[in-house]
């Protein structure tokens, strides 16, 4: 008998708990506005406090960069990631769709930045039919971001062809690394 | 017009008209093609033309007829001794036909003897002059060349040169008598030509004072 | 009536000694194919003040002979004896043809202070010509001098002068990024045409020999400049945003071909040399590179990927119909045009390597004239289409080439470390 009261007393303490929990939710929504308010305001202030904590992530993730010979000063970041291309090919495979989707993330939480999209290709073929094929690739990434949702005033894109490996060696290896998409920040 | 005009003027005629038509048709001109000796074996040679007279039997007869006749004659006065004498007489007569006909036989024989001898010299001339053209043609083929690393696409071409070689074998009037339609291409066949001079004399079995030649170059 | 019979007469029997004339006809073929000989006598100095510049100009006019690919020299211990005259007896070219030559060059130099004069004298043995010129100037360009005479003795032997003063525009890397170089035919004279420590291609040297385009990274976009050779000065010619690239002079030097992005792909457009008239002539969603025109300035040929790879296609400009050119391989890219008209060089891969090949403008005759290790591209022609220069990564880095134009004897043009691509043939220089 003591055993069922007992049940009996956790299960409306329980209940009770629960509701008085719903219960809270409820009187606000019934109209303590005043309540509500202070629930919004800390509900900003958490949301602020989240993206105060991206831009600092932001802002440390970043880098000034100088080409040399190419004037001015870009960002990188290590939150932008490269992708990267089949040998003679500019079409977005699986892996580069989810990279350009995180950097599409990271672009809109940074509403301030121009960022220009670099097309390059590794050294085989001629300079002048890969400067095409660098642009192609640009294109196709810029072309998906705006699919995204990133608005078309905060792209643009540029062509290096063949000029700029990120590896100068000549095998497989350094070519793949060659064939990339990569991501700068022209201004803020 | 007097008769002697009128029959010169005939005569001019005549002889206009064969003129003419041996200007017109050209089986007089004959462009005699030479190719050079590697391509032909030496052993044939053109047939060289026999005017062979042949000495028939039937001319024997008549001196043998013409000994009876007058054997014939001096049978009757006296009948022992013009029997001897007709003996005799026939003996000598029939001596004299044989050495006539002997005489004949060597006139034959010295004539085809001496028309051998031409035919044999005129073959000899001939077998000379086409050796010579082989020279010719060894001396030019060895001088014809054309520019490396400029003349290879050239195409298929000939221009044919107009030459003339003296007996001491020195060339002269070089002409192009028929161009290949590629400047630099005859320059360089005249040339092949010119480096070629001087050929050899020509052999003392050719009777010509000169040889008029045409070489045709081809790429 | 009598007198014109009589004529006719008398001269139809001028005729009489070529009828029946037999005239023998001799059959000569198979020539061979062989050098020019001939031998450079010698350079004789008359300046006051004596020096080394006759056995320059002799040494230098030797090289030039040599590398044009037409000549055999004909060396010292054959000469008989030389002296300085301006005629010679039969005997002595006799002699001469003895020892193998079939032409003889030789001259003086007269060097005054700053100037200097060279006199020199062409014979050719076989057909006793005697040809002679003069030139003078500076010191400074006394090579040019020579190559001129070189380019003339060219022209006597093969109707067509030579192109021993011509100069060859490149991408070196040599002072560690990309500049646009020029260096002479012969390998001497390199001149550093940019220097704006950016990344330079492309040059392109305009028919009429006033100016270098090439594209620039330096605004951090491809752009088109113009180097003025005159004052040595540069300026942006056209800096759209996107591809202002490899640039094609018309033959007549008034507009340029270039590629330029549209549309989100790369076309061929044109442009007047002030700048004006930028026209589309691709409307593919395709790429489309490389440009080259025809010599007759009608037609334009071009690289582009409409069936899926690189192939090259040849355009006429007033109809706009184009024709595939290029049907082997995967890969056929760096077109240019023959000077002659005929035919088009250009670069494809057969399996992993890049090739320097040549085709008829009518897609016959597909030539491969490289067969080397290293990949082969950026074929260009010289002005009078004798030659063909490229860039080969054969002995390593890539380096400039040139050969005839039938593939044979490759000599090395360029050996700087970092190594130089992407050539153009300046125009000749002295005139017809």
């Amino acid at each position: 008998m003591s055993m069922r009261v007992a049940l009996a007393c956790v299960l409306i303490g329980f209940v009770v708990f629960m509701s008085t929990g719903c219960q809270r939710g409820i009187v606000i929504e019934e109209g303590d506005e005043k309540a509500k308010g202070t629930e919004a305001v800390e509900g900003k202030a958490r949301e602020e406090g989240k993206m105060a904590d991206e831009k600092e992530r932001i802002e440390a993730s970043l880098q000034t960069k100088r080409y040399p010979g190419i004037e001015g000063e870009v960002l990188e970041s290590s939150m932008l990631k490269d992708i990267h291309f089949a040998f003679d090919r500019y079409d977005l495979s699986p892996e580069a769709r989810g990279a350009l989707a995180r950097n599409a993330d990271f672009i809109l939480k940074f509403p301030e930045a121009k960022i220009q999209i670099e097309g390059h290709c590794d050294e085989r073929g001629t300079n002048e039919y890969n400067l095409a094929l660098g642009d192609r690739r640009a294109m196709s990434a810029k072309n998906y971001l705006l699919s995204l949702g990133v608005p078309v005033t905060r792209l643009s894109t540029i062509s290096y062809g063949e000029e700029l490996p990120l590896d100068p060696r000549h095998n497989e290896e350094a070519w793949a690394k060659n064939r990339r998409g990569h991501f700068v920040i022209l201004s803020r | 017009m007097r008769p002697i005009e009128k029959a010169l003027l005939i005569s001019l005629l005549i002889h206009l008209a064969i003129i003419i038509s041996m200007a017109v048709f050209p089986f007089v001109l004959t462009k005699k093609h030479y190719t050079p000796v590697y391509q032909v074996s030496l052993v044939t040679q053109p047939e060289p033309k026999q005017k062979e007279t042949t000495v028939t039997p039937e001319k024997k007869k008549p001196p043998v007829k013409k000994a009876t006749r007058v054997e014939k004659k001096a049978a009757p006065p006296k009948k022992k001794k013009t029997v001897e004498r007709k003996d005799n007489k026939e003996k000598r007569s029939l001596t004299r036909v044989q050495r006539a006909i002997d005489d004949i036989k060597k006139k034959v024989a010295s004539q085809q003897k001496v028309k051998e001898a031409q035919v044999r010299t005129s073959r000899i001339v001939e077998a000379k002059r086409n050796a010579y053209f082989d020279t010719i043609a060894t001396h030019i083929q060895a001088n014809w060349s054309l520019l490396k690393n400029q003349m290879e696409d050239v195409g298929i071409l000939t221009t044919d040169v107009g030459l003339q070689i003296r007996r001491d074998g020195t060339i002269t009037k070089i002409v192009i008598e028929k161009p290949s339609g590629n400047v630099l291409f005859d320059e360089f066949a005249v040339r092949a030509v010119k480096r070629s001079a001087p050929l050899p004399p020509f052999p003392k079995e050719m009777k010509e004072a000169k040889l008029e030649v045409t070489i045709g170059l081809s790429s | 009536m009598k007198r014109t019979f009589l004529a006719f007469i008398l001269t139809s029997m001028l005729l009489l000694p070529n009828l029946g004339v037999a005239r023998v006809y001799i059959d000569i073929g198979s020539p061979t194919f062989r050098p020019f000989p001939i031998a450079i006598t010698g350079f004789k100095d008359l300046s006051p003040v004596s020096g080394d510049i006759a056995k320059s100009i002799h040494a230098i006019l030797l090289n030039d002979l040599t590398i044009s690919g037409l000549f055999e020299i004909v060396e010292q211990e054959d000469f008989p004896q030389w002296q300085f005259k301006q005629r010679l007896s039969d005997e002595e070219c006799q002699e001469w043809l003895e020892s193998g030559a079939e032409a003889l060059a030789w001259g003086t130099v007269l060097q005054e202070g700053s100037r200097i004069n060279v006199h020199f004298w062409f014979l050719d043995l076989i057909e006793r010509n005697l040809t002679t010129g003069r030139y003078s100037g500076e010191v400074g360009r006394f090579r040019e001098i020579v190559h001129r005479i070189g380019n003339e003795i060219i022209r006597q032997v093969t109707g067509q002068k030579g192109v021993l003063d011509t100069q060859i525009a490149y991408v070196s890397k040599y002072t560690g990024n990309k500049e646009i170089h020029s260096i002479n035919f012969d390998g001497h004279n390199a001149v550093q045409i940019t220097s704006n420590r950016s990344i330079n291609l492309s040059p392109a040297w305009s028919p009429d020999n006033r100016i270098i385009a090439y594209t620039c990274f330096r605004r951090r976009n491809p752009d088109l400049y113009f180097a003025d050779l005159s004052n040595k000065t540069h300026r942006l010619f056209l800096g759209a945003a996107g591809l202002n690239a490899a640039p094609a002079w018309s033959p007549d030097s008034k507009r340029l071909a270039l590629m330029m992005r549209r549309g989100g792909s790369s076309e061929i457009f044109l442009i007047n040399r002030d700048g004006s008239n930028l026209a589309q002539l691709t409307h593919t969603s395709y790429n489309e590179a490389s440009p080259t025109w025809s010599p007759d300035g009608r037609r334009l040929a071009f690289v582009s990927d409409r069936t899926g790879s690189p192939q090259i296609y040849v355009m006429d400009l007033a109809s706009k119909r184009t024709v595939r050119l290029t049907y082997n391989g995967s890969y056929n890219a760096s077109p240019d045009w023959s000077p002659r008209g005929d035919r088009i060089a250009y670069c494809g891969r057969l399996e992993r390597r890049f090739d320097i090949f040549t085709i008829k403008i009518d897609g016959s005759e597909n030539l491969m004239l490289t067969s080397e290790a290293g990949g082969n591209e950026d074929p260009v022609w010289s002005p009078d289409g004798r030659y063909i220069v490229f860039s080969s990564t054969r002995s390593g880095n890539p380096h400039l080439f040139i050969m005839n134009a039938n593939g044979t004897n490759p000599r090395r043009l360029t050996r700087n470390e970092g190594g130089e691509t992407q050539p153009s043939w300046s125009p000749r220089t002295d005139s017809e």
